[in-house]
């Protein structure tokens, strides 16, 4: 069985390291130095080259002439840095297209597991895309900028890509960055400005992205596990994954099949996350009695 | 991977839509979250009851849902009940079957006379063309050269307490049915070359031309 998974958790809260234990990754890399966190596992021979793609290298010569050249404004240098990481997005989707091809083909027996390390990051970079790539559909009669429907746009594209890359035949993984924000409920409430002046608001995490497609995350894998670090001075640092939401994290702890006899507080060892979660899934689906 | 469910929901039934924009997108919405909830937790308990595992209380479940839930219950029993050569017969319960991309996890699969026949669940208030659909699907998916032997729909009702029990045994009635089901993905495989021939059009177009 092929995991569909999404690891949400604040920087620190072990995404990469509990991706990179899946067997075969090939590790696309959107944010900083992800990749980094490989050399963690010392001795393991199938963890693939990770794929980092700098959208400077889609420039043109002349394109990137211009990023030396005092003539050029600053606002051509923000147009043309996004028109770079669109081009860069619009790489990778056809990247993944080719990748899905090969694995139905056979042809990449050695990539086991797909592996998206950061959505956030990457979805900022996505912004970019929508806008470049749908831009003259958000210009109103008036000739301004029709915010709504270039985050309907956003929402539906994003999904949409969020959608191809959970299909890929292997392990699929993404990892998400989170932020603590008012619950849809209170945000939805007339008086939600004022109640947040006041103080004593509710809050909630919920994945970093922009716009209604951070609702809609949780609802694509099959797993979304919510990710946190226990830290004690002089004891070693405890890993925690939730798998089923509380109020403090509603709708991004989701599982199709829930293994385990206390999803809110999942302990898992460093390094192999897969190993003991493939063995709760595989004896849970063999007994029907969670472990 | 591209469920059935995915396929067959692209390409909602008339009478679906119509309805939908006769009630509109708020009504729909809540009807369909409310039977969402009342066929995953009779789901759960349906399936529970054959393992023989502890069943679920469902206390997220509004009273009405409960109320639903019961009576799905209640004709799940009766249905036990009047088929008593059904529990004996399973060989799969919400077991993933996989061809190339396309996956689904019928509710039933049983034994019949040396092959295979497929059951899902509903608790819908009617059976629909597209259930046949669904089953036909998971027929495929199990075995893409040879049919199932049959194809059942069991629909527990959620207001009276009854239960509905269709089963299609005719080999032409049962091709049908997946003849129907290889026309959906063939539409749904179009639909998504043509979106991605277009994204990729407007791409070159307005990334790489000068």
């Amino acid at each position: 069985m092929n995991h569909k998974v999404v690891l949400l958790g604040s920087p620190g809260a072990a995404k990469t390291t509990l991706g990179l234990s899946y067997p075969g990754v090939e590790h696309h890399v959107w944010g900083s130095s992800e990749e980094t966190t490989a050399l963690n596992f010392v001795g393991r021979t199938d963890i693939l080259p990770p794929v980092k793609l700098d959208w400077f290298d889609t420039l043109k010569p002349e394109e990137r002439a211009k990023f030396t050249d005092e003539k050029v404004t600053e606002l051509d240098i923000a147009q043309l840095t996004k028109l770079g990481r669109a081009r860069n997005v619009a790489r990778y989707r056809r990247y993944l297209y080719q990748l899905k091809q090969d694995l139905l083909d056979k042809k990449r027996a050695e990539v086991q597991t797909v592996f998206l390390d950061n959505l956030t990051p990457f979805s900022q970079e996505f912004e970019d895309y929508v806008e470049i790539v749908w831009g003259k559909d958000f210009l109103t009669k008036e000739g301004n900028f029709d915010t709504i429907n270039y985050y309907k746009r956003f929402s539906s594209e994003l999904t949409d890509f969020l959608r191809l890359f959970m299909s890929l035949p292997c392990h699929t993984l993404l990892s998400c960055h989170i932020a603590m924000i008012a619950p849809e409920e209170v945000q939805a409430n007339i008086q939600f400005l004022q109640a947040a002046k006041a103080g004593g608001m509710r809050k909630e995490w919920q994945p970093m992205l922009t716009g209604r497609v951070r609702n809609i995350l949780a609802g694509i894998p099959d797993w979304c596990f919510f990710l946190k670090i226990e830290e004690a001075p002089g004891q070693a640092t405890t890993y925690i994954a939730k798998l089923e939401a509380d109020e403090s994290n509603v709708g991004i702890a989701k599982p199709r099949i829930q293994p385990y006899v206390n999803p809110r507080r999942i302990l898992y060892s460093k390094n192999k996350f897969y190993e003991e979660f493939n063995g709760a899934l595989t004896a849970y689906l063999k007994t029907g009695k969670p472990v | 991977m591209i469920s059935v469910t995915q396929i067959l929901e692209t390409f909602p039934e008339k009478e679906l839509v119509e309805w939908k924009l006769r009630v509109g997108p708020v009504k729909a919405k809540q009807v369909s979250e409310e039977a969402k909830h009342i066929g995953s937790a009779t789901d759960l308990k349906v399936q529970a009851d054959c393992k023989g595992l502890p069943q679920d209380t469902f206390e997220t479940l509004s009273s009405v849902e409960k109320v639903a839930v019961e009576s799905c219950w209640q004709g799940w029993q009766k249905f036990k009940a009047d088929h008593p050569d059904f529990l004996p017969s399973l060989t799969g319960i919400q077991q993933e079957l996989v061809q190339g991309e396309y996956i689904g996890h019928p509710d039933f699969l049983l034994k019949r006379e040396g092959w295979f026949g497929v059951v899902d669940l509903k608790c819908a208030s009617q059976i629909r063309p597209s259930h046949w659909t669904q089953v036909a699907a998971y027929s495929w998916l199990k075995d893409s050269e040879h049919n199932a032997l049959s194809l059942a729909i069991l629909r527990l009702d959620k207001t009276t307490g009854g239960y509905e029990y269709v089963e299609l045994t005719d080999p032409d009635q049962i091709n049908y049915e997946v003849q129907v089901w290889l026309n959906y993905k063939v539409l749904y495989e179009h639909r998504q070359r043509v979106a991605e021939r277009s994204r990729t059009m407007r791409e070159d177009a307005v990334l790489y031309e000068p």
